[in-house]
């Protein structure tokens, strides 16, 4: 794993200094509210519906045990004993008081942790592959290109300010688990004959209230090129971005306003023009980090199994091969019933940080579907995890299945909301609450969102719910087809609002019309685009 | 006379924000002093005009002028910008924040000049 050097340690500590000093003029009324606020955004701040939120940094969503111990600590000391794992492989406490954030800031940071740039308009935390580093099939280790981009971005004098929020997500394996064309730039590593590493450029995706699929700007590109061909992006965006309509600021209006060639021919200007060689990557910093994250483990033998169905389950939904003989992949589902999607207590933190320790190199990740893995686990070890997990409610066997839905915190928790997203998904997780039947429905994500500004990715659930307000109660819109992978594509709209509680019944019908009508090995993705729109909404709307 | 009036706006003679640094910069090449306006204090054009202009080669006094927001100063004189130049209400807010709080950047090619002064 990366380990702070002198400077990025400097950088942390000076930054909790700064807010400290910052948030005390504050509370003494020295600064106004407006005037604080940009300031507690870029360090991470929220003022909730109900309470203070601090949304964590957690780079490329790569954790240790020592840091996931340390959050344990904190969400137990000033928190009500829990965190939220985000769909930007984040971490989130909702119940802090205010005068404590410095202090809480300052304790992330004895362990390599911090919250600059978690919120505001800035270059946001970049996302990445939870298993990069595990596959067999990556260019190389996306996490390498993350941090170059977190150091690059981090305070970064010319893009503290831009129009609107900036979010970079890495792949480096032909099928995408990092939702790179949904991001405002989305960066897919190859191999190349020429340069050895390249990169194709994606630019001007995004979900929210105008969502877009990116589009591929640049093709090929050296990575040693990398820094200064997002700084030529990031220059043209923060120079001819809307400022004038918070609506219309992201980068994908700008795209659309401008066409994808001049807008193309505009980052090359800025490119050619402005190129600049101590941005340039050489080959040694690439591959000191690429040492740094590679993580050397020594072949096993294969083992023998255990044969409980209860175990097999689990394996068989729950890990994922690894590309070192005799280890897996473990996913640690963070959605069961009665818990917020996302959630874990403090106990639950220390226990997967105890587990790390034990079967997986001290190392864990966080996902954008708001799971943890551990990606490092002999075989030999599966089943002693297993039941660890299990004692503390962590061996749910649901990945990708339908009660592994994505959820944003909704109205429960945050001021933008319209509609509760929360019951919604406890509502699926009874509905659906039979592993058998869940394992025989197969892969489909249902992603929720409490408000048009789409936290919850609803455009690209299989199935997608977005909250709306409809004469002071909460309604809801229903999208499907939508997916991330294989060529993102937006889910379409199946019809009116309807309400709260009609919700998971329609949902329940759409399900059972496919298991009726599925062909043999048919996803539920794949249905729905054999039947087309039209015939899912007659069939929803018309014994609605 | 001072850039900036007493409600904090820039006067007239001060430059709007051009989009196309380039151009601007074949104007104003010679000049021994430009003044940049600050749109706003969280509005970060002027940022990246300003680390333009210097990589295109201009020389002179380069002010920032308006709300330059109070986590921003060290920002400004990063990018370039040789002098900002704020509301008497805003200056003495950002006098209690550090001119360079931060012992490291990660940027290390922007340049650093740092100075401040009042409009009055």
């Amino acid at each position: 794993m990366y380990q702070y050097n002198l400077i990025d340690q400097a950088i942390v500590d000076a930054r909790v200094t700064q807010f400290a000093e910052q948030m005390r003029r504050y509370l003494q009324g020295a600064l106004t509210d407006e005037q604080f606020a940009p300031i507690r955004l870029q360090n991470g701040l929220y003022l909730q519906r109900h309470a203070p939120m601090l949304r964590v940094a957690i780079p490329y969503g790569t954790l240790s045990s020592q840091q996931l111990r340390k959050l344990a600590d904190i969400s137990r000391r000033y928190d009500r004993g829990y965190g939220h794992i985000t769909t930007r492989q984040n971490i989130q406490f909702n119940w802090l008081e205010m005068a404590e954030v410095p202090k809480v800031l300052g304790e992330l940071a004895q362990v390599q942790m911090h919250a600059i740039q978690t919120s505001g308009a800035c270059v946001r935390n970049t996302t990445t592959d939870p298993l990069a580093g595990t596959v067999a099939d990556e260019a190389m280790d996306p996490r390498v290109v993350c941090e170059l981009v977190r150091q690059w971005s981090t305070l970064h004098p010319e893009f503290a300010s831009l129009p609107r929020k900036f979010k970079i997500a890495v792949t480096a394996t032909e099928v995408d688990r990092a939702a790179i064309e949904v991001h405002d730039v989305g960066i897919r590593l190859k191999k190349h004959a020429v340069h050895g590493l390249a990169f194709d450029l994606w630019v001007g995706g995004g979900l929210g209230r105008t969502p877009v699929i990116g589009r591929r700007l640049l093709a090929d590109l050296p990575v040693a090129e990398l820094r200064n061909w997002l700084t030529a992006v990031l220059r043209v965006y923060n120079l001819a971005g809307r400022r004038d309509n918070k609506y219309k600021a992201r980068i994908k209006i700008l795209v659309y306003a401008m066409g994808l060639q001049a807008f193309r021919e505009q980052v090359t200007h800025r490119y050619l023009s402005d190129h600049d060689p101590a941005l340039r990557i050489e080959s040694g910093e690439l591959e000191t980090l690429t040492q740094i994250f590679t993580r050397a483990l020594n072949p096993r033998l294969e083992s023998t199994l255990p044969t409980n169905a209860a175990f097999t389950r689990w394996f068989n939904q729950n890990t994922r091969p690894h590309r070192t003989t005799g280890y897996r992949v473990v996913f640690v589902s963070l959605k069961r019933p009665g818990t917020a999607p996302g959630d874990l207590t403090a106990a639950q933190m220390e226990a997967v940080a105890a587990l790390a320790e034990q079967f997986s190199a001290s190392e864990i990740r966080t996902t954008h579907e708001q799971n943890l893995v551990l990606p490092h686990v002999a075989c030999s070890d599966l089943e002693a995890l297993w039941q660890a997990l299990g004692h503390h409610d962590l061996a749910h066997p649901n990945m990708n299945l339908i009660s592994d839905s994505i959820a944003c915190p909704g109205i429960d928790f945050c001021s933008l909301a319209n509609a509760p997203s929360l019951s919604l998904a406890e509502a699926i997780h009874e509905t659906f609450e039979d592993l058998d039947e869940q394992a025989a429905i197969g892969p489909l994500e249902i992603k929720i969102s409490g408000c048009m500004n789409a936290c919850g990715h609803h455009h690209i659930g299989h199935i997608g719910i977005l909250g709306v307000e409809k004469k002071g109660e909460p309604w809801y819109q229903l999208t499907i087809g939508g997916r991330d992978q294989k060529g993102a594509v937006l889910g379409q709209r199946l019809g009116p609002a309807i309400p709260h509680d009609d919700v998971v019944p329609l949902i329940r019908r759409l399900v059972d019309l496919y298991l009726a009508e599925r062909e043999r090995g048919e996803a539920f993705v794949d249905y729905v685009d054999r039947c087309g729109i039209d015939a899912l909404k007659e069939f929803s709307y018309a014994t609605h | 006379m001072p850039l900036i009036d007493d409600t904090g706006t820039p006067r007239d003679a001060v430059l709007p924000v051009p989009v196309d640094a380039t151009a601007t910069f074949r104007t104003v090449r010679d000049a021994a002093v430009l003044a940049l306006a600050f749109d706003g204090p969280v509005d970060g054009k002027a940022f990246s005009t300003a680390a333009l202009l210097r990589a295109e080669g201009y020389t002179g006094i380069l002010i920032g002028v308006g709300p330059v927001g109070l986590d921003r100063l060290a920002q400004g004189f990063r990018v370039g910008f040789d002098l900002l130049e704020v509301s008497d209400q805003e200056l003495q807010q950002l006098q209690h924040f550090h001119l360079e709080p931060f012992p490291f950047y990660y940027q290390p090619s922007t340049p650093r000049k740092p100075d401040l002064k009042a409009s009055a």
